[in-house]
């Protein structure tokens, strides 16, 4: 605190200045021989990123059809410019901002159910003894990931029956309902987020398991050597080995805001539920593969991509700040 | 650790987490009970709700009706070398490149991750990426089928964050200062070390190659190369072709057509299920075993 | 690797315009290429040493096509062998567009269905040849068809003079019908059906309230339905309406959503909806679960392809009738939209095919009498077979041992079978044989001249649009369309009250309704010059 009050503002100045190059230096040099010595490092990177240059990065051009009017025999480069008139089009359907509203709702509310489950059943899972009770509830867990949409479509709509459903049979021992949940507007959301979530919480907890099996038994030890309880050892120990992977799948849905998958809404969709339950996805659906309108339907998946790229990034400079995880 | 005795505290913990997960079990164990006990009964008992737990009017002609086709066994055939293979090859891009990208020190990691997840949110779609698998020749081979979708940026990600959690930079510095390189101790130290994480991964992709039909349908054209989930769809055919092509003006043929292939498929869809998912599911116990505690201190010490 | 799709690409593009030039030239009749010596312009074999091709279609069962009968005997008879390439048909469209878009052509696609726009598209590409110089030269029997008919010949042609794709023709289109529970009418008493939509209500709250399927329980659904789609024309016809979108009116385009017929309807189902005698889970169930209801003995009003689908009668049952139209009082006639005998798009011939006119010969067999009973039966002794030497009266056999039914059995021997192919249906009628048991269909047929024909009208006709004019009506109907379907079902279920029918029909005007009729009135007319 006192040395540099000595000194004169300019001297200042020109201390921090011939420190800063000197810390550019000092650092660019580093830089290179970082470079220099994790030269296997580019090597171990290497396939991935011909892998992505190949795969993803040449078919890319297929983007440019969102701006022009694709005609498959003239290609992608042959087809006539049109701007952004499918842009424009899209802005001004009329169901425009039902569209998002509902996709934005559905994420959210998937987000805010889906999210914690997975951690809580790892968290549970890790409580208990390895042995049959612990493999055979995991294995259950895991078992509904597997089921076809049309199949798990199918299911839904037969327990939620309004006549022959049990769901509604067990509603009815409580003198409630019957409720039409499939016809009911206000349902359609609840229903497939927590369909989803019974599908995925097993598969989703898998990834929290792994990253639990990575703590040192020791520490868990030496905690209760200490006399913390459970309870304390989860939250001291378990959950900040979670954090990193908690931000990590946090920014990655973030990203995935404005992208619903359209299928099992499609399966799930009637005339009566339609305010509340067509997203971007199923339009898109419709306009490119229904009506192979292609261009349209590029320009609408490029529209979500932007908005979804854009959040990525911004969750992840929010990330970078807040946390030392993130993306990049 | 067993040891100690436990606090009172403790085991009313204990307690509630034994009612949790018991509660979970149940919620999610009945509509499986339920798809085992349809793919064995009437469908029409089912479709009516007449079924609700256990099976009713139990016959297995699902089961022979999936079974009476040969290619069955040359699809599952198919779908585990695919599956191998896939995998094998996943992860050999996957964990280097991910442990990679878990470095401080890699210059450029950034660039690389932004570039890789930027393929999260845009692609060529389909067309282009066919003409690319078509000129690089590998049209209707194996390598379109485990190709394509070699690597995930998601797994990549989440393989980093394991890696830059677990890894730490210390030991990484011991190991050259042992004058070890990165890449000996990449195969010496890092994956010994990894194991959980690999076994999710190989998880994820296998799970993610078992399932694909969709790549069998762009890019195969020989019945003999199909896998599985390829061949149980063509079994299915109709199953997802419901209503609005029954609406009005269609041809009676047509309509006999579809009511008969639609009956097929109430008789077979639950059966398709435990038929396509059985090996997925049975092997789930034996990838747990790789998420039991304390395989970091065997290696360190060692 | 980028440079190299970058050359491969412009290759595509260049090949492709190239084309497009040869192909439009190939369009005056003088350059239709010589086939060559190996071709016989008549009889059979089509081609004295065999030649491949390649062929594209959706499979609909789980039999190969090389294995099926017909392609077989098909293969004998004209000495043109085939490689298939038949994805199944739910996923055939996929592949289908693929294959179109990438210039990975196959010779022919077989039933897969091109749409008037696909025609006009891949034909202004070049990717597909126009085939009306081919037909006049070698395909007597699509010829003699196209100056029998002219409405044929307009349902395939698109607005600059070329056929690019061969029809599936009907000459007896099957019509989709409901069907009322016989068993519960004969329980009630029931000797004559309802002819008013008063009279349909009473029946309807008959069937709800007197308990016909006798089990003691109020279990019945009078009326049961996966979806207004499949009951709609009955309904809606009763008030003078035929068509929920674009119907002809006096010879002139019209909407019928807008319609004051439409509000009679809607206001009419709400009321059954209100009684409960339209099955509350109409918009919600699947047609299997329908159908589980059926087997169940709750329904007493249903649309299916045949009662035996949903009720546990024989499959030749004779005892449901079938539901008449009914009428609404103040409307002059109930309408019915006859259905359409044409289907477009079923055999493609590509720009990759070196063999056309071989091709094109293949494909007119199944436009004669004798050809189309043999896409459909295939030959004597497999399926079928003469009950005597008279050869008037044919028999269904028993099929062979793995095959539950006759009609699965043929499944694996033809193609005609889940898919639309390029065939012309002569009317059973018209034939000199007949089938043995033959009780259910021509007791339906007489039912149909009965119930339906007399009030049958005719439905918009399959124009060609225009790029332009397909462009206007696909951003127009993608909102519109789904409002539409969407309000129906409010309005039916009472969850839009019918005092906001204004501001349905403002709202209707606002998505540029005047706009999408113009464009339906000008192709219309179009088509009728």
């Amino acid at each position: 605190m006192e040395s540099p009050s000595k000194l004169s503002s300019t001297e200042t100045a020109s201390f921090l200045t011939q420190n800063k190059k000197a810390l550019k230096k000092e650092r660019r040099r580093k830089k290179l021989k970082d470079i220099a010595q994790s030269w296997e490092l580019y090597i171990f990177l290497l396939p991935a990123f011909l892998y992505f240059v190949i795969f993803h990065y040449i078919p890319l051009y297929g983007l440019l059809i969102a701006f022009k009017d694709y005609v498959p025999t003239l290609g992608v480069w042959g087809s006539p410019w049109v701007g952004f008139e499918w842009f424009t089009q899209f802005f001004h359907s009329y169901y425009f901002w039902d569209l998002i509203r509902n996709t934005i709702e559905i994420s959210l509310y998937s987000l805010v159910v889906g999210f914690p489950l997975p951690i809580i059943l790892a968290l549970a899972f890790n409580e208990i003894k390895d042995g049959f009770f612990k493999r055979g509830v995991q294995t259950v867990t895991y078992a509904p990931h597997f089921i076809s949409l049309v199949v798990m479509v199918g299911m839904i709509i037969a327990f939620l029956s309004p006549q022959t459903g049990i769901i509604n049979d067990f509603l009815g021992l409580f003198g409630i309902g019957p409720i039409a949940f499939m016809s009911e507007p206000g349902w359609f959301k609840t229903i497939f987020v927590f369909s989803d979530v019974w599908q995925g919480m097993g598969w989703g907890s898998i990834i929290y398991m792994a990253a639990l099996s990575g703590i040192d038994p020791q520490l868990h030890e030496a905690a209760t050597v200490d006399g913390a309880s459970r309870w304390q050892r989860i939250w001291h120990i378990n959950i900040p080995t979670l954090v990193p992977t908690m931000v990590i799948l946090f920014i990655l849905d973030m990203g995935g805001l404005l992208s619903v998958g359209f299928q099992k809404i499609l399966l799930m969709q009637n005339d009566l539920n339609m305010d509340t339950s067509d997203v971007i996805s199923t339009f898109v659906y419709r306009t490119g593969i229904l009506d192979t309108q292609y261009s349209y339907s590029t320009a609408v998946g490029l529209f979500d991509a932007v908005i979804n790229a854009a959040l990525l990034v911004i969750v992840n400079q929010i990330a970078r700040k807040r946390s030392q995880t993130s993306l990049w | 650790m067993t040891t100690i005795r436990e606090s009172r505290n403790d085991r009313i913990f204990k307690a509630f987490i034994y009612s949790f997960l018991i509660v979970i079990l149940i919620i999610v164990l009945y509509p499986l009970i339920y798809i085992i006990s349809a793919s064995i009964s009437d469908p029409t008992l089912v479709s009516s709700g007449k079924m609700w737990l256990w099976p009713k009017g139990i016959n297995f002609d699902g089961y022979k009706l999936i079974f009476q086709d040969d290619q069955i066994w040359i699809g599952y055939l198919n779908t585990i070398y695919y599956t191998v293979l896939g995998v094998l090859i996943s992860l050999a891009i996957t964990l280097p490149a991910a442990y990679a990208l878990s470095r401080r020190k890699l210059v450029g990691g950034n660039f690389f991750m932004m570039m890789f997840a930027f393929t999260m949110f845009f692609s060529g779609g389909l067309v282009p990426t066919y003409l690319l698998v078509k000129n690089l020749g590998l049209v209707n081979t194996v390598g379109a089928m485990v190709l394509p979708n070699a690597a995930a940026v998601w797994n990549i990600i989440v393989c980093r964050t394991f890696f830059q959690v677990t890894i730490p930079k210390e030991l990484e510095e011991a190991a050259i200062i042992d004058g070890c390189s990165t890449t000996k101790l990449f195969f010496k130290v890092v994956i010994p070390l990894s194991m959980p994480i690999i076994a999710v991964m190989a998880l994820f992709y296998g799970v993610g190659q078992w399932n694909d039909y969709f790549n069998a349908l762009i890019y195969l054209s020989d019945k003999e190369k199909y896998p599985l989930q390829m061949i149980l769809r063509q079994i299915l055919v109709l199953q997802e072709l419901g209503n609005d092509n029954m609406a009005t003006s269609i041809s009676n043929s047509a309509a006999e057509a579809m009511q008969h292939s639609q009956s097929l498929a109430d008789i077979m869809k639950y059966a398709i299920i435990i038929v396509s998912t059985l090996p997925m599911i049975i092997v789930y116990p034996f990838l747990q075993r790789f998420f039991v505690k304390g395989v970091m201190i065997g290696s360190i010490k060692g | 690797m980028r440079k190299l799709t970058m050359l491969l690409m412009t290759f595509v593009l260049f090949s492709g315009i190239l084309i497009g030039c040869s192909s439009k030239n190939a369009t005056t009749s003088s350059t239709v290429k010589d086939p060559g010596k190996n071709f016989n312009k008549t009889g059979y074999p089509i081609v004295n040493k065999k030649i491949t091709l390649s062929m594209f279609g959706p499979l609909a069962v789980a039999n190969d096509w090389d294995e099926r009968e017909y392609f077989i005997e098909m293969e004998k008879k004209t000495n043109i062998h085939f490689d298939f390439e038949t994805p199944d048909r739910a996923d055939a469209d996929t592949k289908k567009n693929l294959l179109l878009s990438s210039g990975d052509l196959p010779d022919i696609f077989y039933g897969s269905s091109f749409s008037h726009q696909d025609e006009i598209k891949y034909g202004e590409q070049g990717v597909i040849i126009p085939l009306e110089d081919l037909i006049k030269k070698y395909a007597p029997n699509i010829q003699k068809m196209l100056d029998q008919e002219p409405d044929i010949k307009k349902a395939i042609t698109t607005p600059d003079g070329h056929i690019y794709s061969l029809p599936q023709v009907d000459e007896d289109p099957g019509i989709w019908h409901l069907w009322y529970n016989g068993e519960w009418l004969k329980n009630l008493g029931i000797k004559e059906l309802p002819t008013t939509t008063d009279g349909l209500f009473d029946l309807l709250m008959k069937f709800k309230n007197d308990d016909p399927n006798k089990n003691g329980k109020a279990d019945e659904i009078p009326l049961s339905t996966a979806g207004m789609d499949t009951i709609r024309a009955m309904f809606l016809g009763a008030f003078g309406v035929s068509n929920q979108h674009i119907e002809l009116l006096n010879n002139k385009v019209a909407y019928g959503a807008i319609q004051p017929g439409y509000k009679e309807y809607l206001a009419y189902m709400n009321k059954l909806w209100k009684n409960n005698l339209l099955d509350h889970e109409t918009f919600s169930q699947t047609d299997d679960q329908r159908k589980a209801k059926g087997h169940n003995d709750r329904l007493g009003l249903f649309p299916d392809a045949r009662p035996s689908f949903t009720m546990n009668v024989d499959y030749d049952s004779t005892d449901n009738p079938v539901m008449n139209l009914v009428k609404a009082p103040g409307v002059d006639k109930q309408v019915f939209e006859l259905p359409n005998k044409v289907s477009s798009g079923q055999f493609v011939i590509t720009k990759d095919n070196k063999h056309p006119a071989e091709s094109i010969r293949w494909a007119d067999y199944s436009y004669s009498d004798e050809g189309a009973d043999f896409l459909h039966n295939v030959k004597e002794g497999t399926y079928w077979e003469w009950k005597d030497d008279s050869k008037k009266v044919r028999v269904i056999k028993d099929p062979p041992k793995g095959f539950d039914d006759a009609e699965t059995f043929r499944s694996s021997i033809s193609p005609d079978w889940g898919i639309p192919v390029p065939i012309r249906r002569p009317a059973q009628a018209d034939l000199d044989w007949q089938w043995d048991d033959n009780k259910f269909t021509n007791w339906l047929k007489n039912e149909e001249k009965q119930k339906l024909l007399p009030y049958g009208v005719m439905a918009y006709p399959q124009v060609y649009f225009t790029n332009e004019e397909n462009k206007t009506v696909t951003r127009i109907e993608q909102d519109l369309n789904k409002y539409v379907s969407q309000m129906e079902a409010k309005f039916i279920t009472g969850q839009e009250p019918l005092s906001k029918w204004d501001d349905y029909v403002k709202t209707i005007k606002k998505m540029n309704l005047d706009e999408l009729l113009d464009t339906y009135q000008k192709a219309y007319d179009r088509y009728q010059k």
